[in-house]
């Protein structure tokens, strides 16, 4: 029975273990980081990302940002980043979704925030 | 009936939802406990399972070492994953490691549920049983893919 079972294990396993080889960091081109400078359009503050809207060439851009936590801890609120506010946000498109692109730091009123 | 959707969106437009996204610390701290309780749950269920595939004898003895940390575990993994999920639970549902591991927890409590009407009543005596142990090798099986495959849900 173990003789059966272990290799049909093992299968899965594997099977499992090839989700991994696709994404993460891996599902944004980090070889392609550029800016966008615009006014943000709208603010998602929420856990487990933040997520801004952002006008880019003429396509809104969806810029994925950090947790809460680590955004409020390297002084980013919420109250920063009203619609309207011009903001400048660094980062890498998505492999996966036309015009998301996960943000690696963003500008502010002067001031600078990493997100990773 | 609504649809499973529909359900879904209702679930996460609720108050924990909204309490889930908008909070600050509900969200990274049931994510802390969510890891907390997968350590208890697929360490106790590891223990258990080897020893029965190595025929370790007196199932009482192990049962009533690691099956309450199980129990513990498995409560612990219920309560802060309903936070976790009512967060994106419209987009988890579609994500392919999050349906991956729904369908290897229902595997997991199924075996256990058999494992106790088949092999219950050895859980009470000093004795083990050979026949116990594919249900053994599908738990451990199961609940390690249900481990892994929480935390591939980020990378899919």
């Amino acid at each position: 029975m173990n003789a059966r079972i272990v290799p049909l294990g093992l299968a899965a396993a594997l099977w499992a273990g090839a989700a991994f080889a696709h994404h993460g960091w891996g599902s944004y081109e980090v070889s392609k980081i550029f800016k966008i400078s615009a006014p943000v359009e709208m603010l998602e503050w929420a856990n487990p990302h933040a997520h801004l809207m952002l006008k880019h060439e003429g396509a809104t851009w969806e810029a994925t940002l950090a947790p809460l936590s680590r955004m409020e801890a390297r002084g980013l609120t919420a109250d920063m980043l009203k619609p309207g506010t011009p903001v400048v946000v660094e980062g890498y498109p998505s492999t996966r979704n036309e015009h998301e692109m996960r943000a690696e730091r963003i500008t502010v009123a002067g001031k600078t925030v990493e997100l990773r | 009936m609504e649809s499973f959707g529909e359900l879904m969106r209702a679930y996460e437009q609720s108050g924990l939802g909204h309490a889930a996204r908008s909070t600050t610390w509900l969200y990274p701290m049931a994510n802390l406990i969510h890891v907390l309780g997968a350590s208890l749950l697929v360490g106790a269920i590891a223990v258990f399972d080897l020893q029965v595939l190595r025929r370790a004898g007196n199932m009482r003895a192990l049962a009533r070492a690691t099956l309450p940390l199980a129990a513990l575990g498995l409560v612990v993994q219920l309560a802060t994953g309903i936070v976790l999920l009512s967060a994106e639970a419209t987009t988890m549902v579609l994500n392919t490691a999050f349906r991956f591991k729904i369908l290897m927890l229902v595997l997991g409590l199924i075996n256990v549920a058999i494992f106790h009407w088949r092999f219950g009543h050895l859980l009470r005596k000093d004795a083990t049983s050979d026949s116990a142990r594919p249900l053994a090798a599908i738990s451990l099986g199961s609940w390690v893919l249900v481990l892994l495959a929480g935390r591939a849900i980020a990378y899919v």
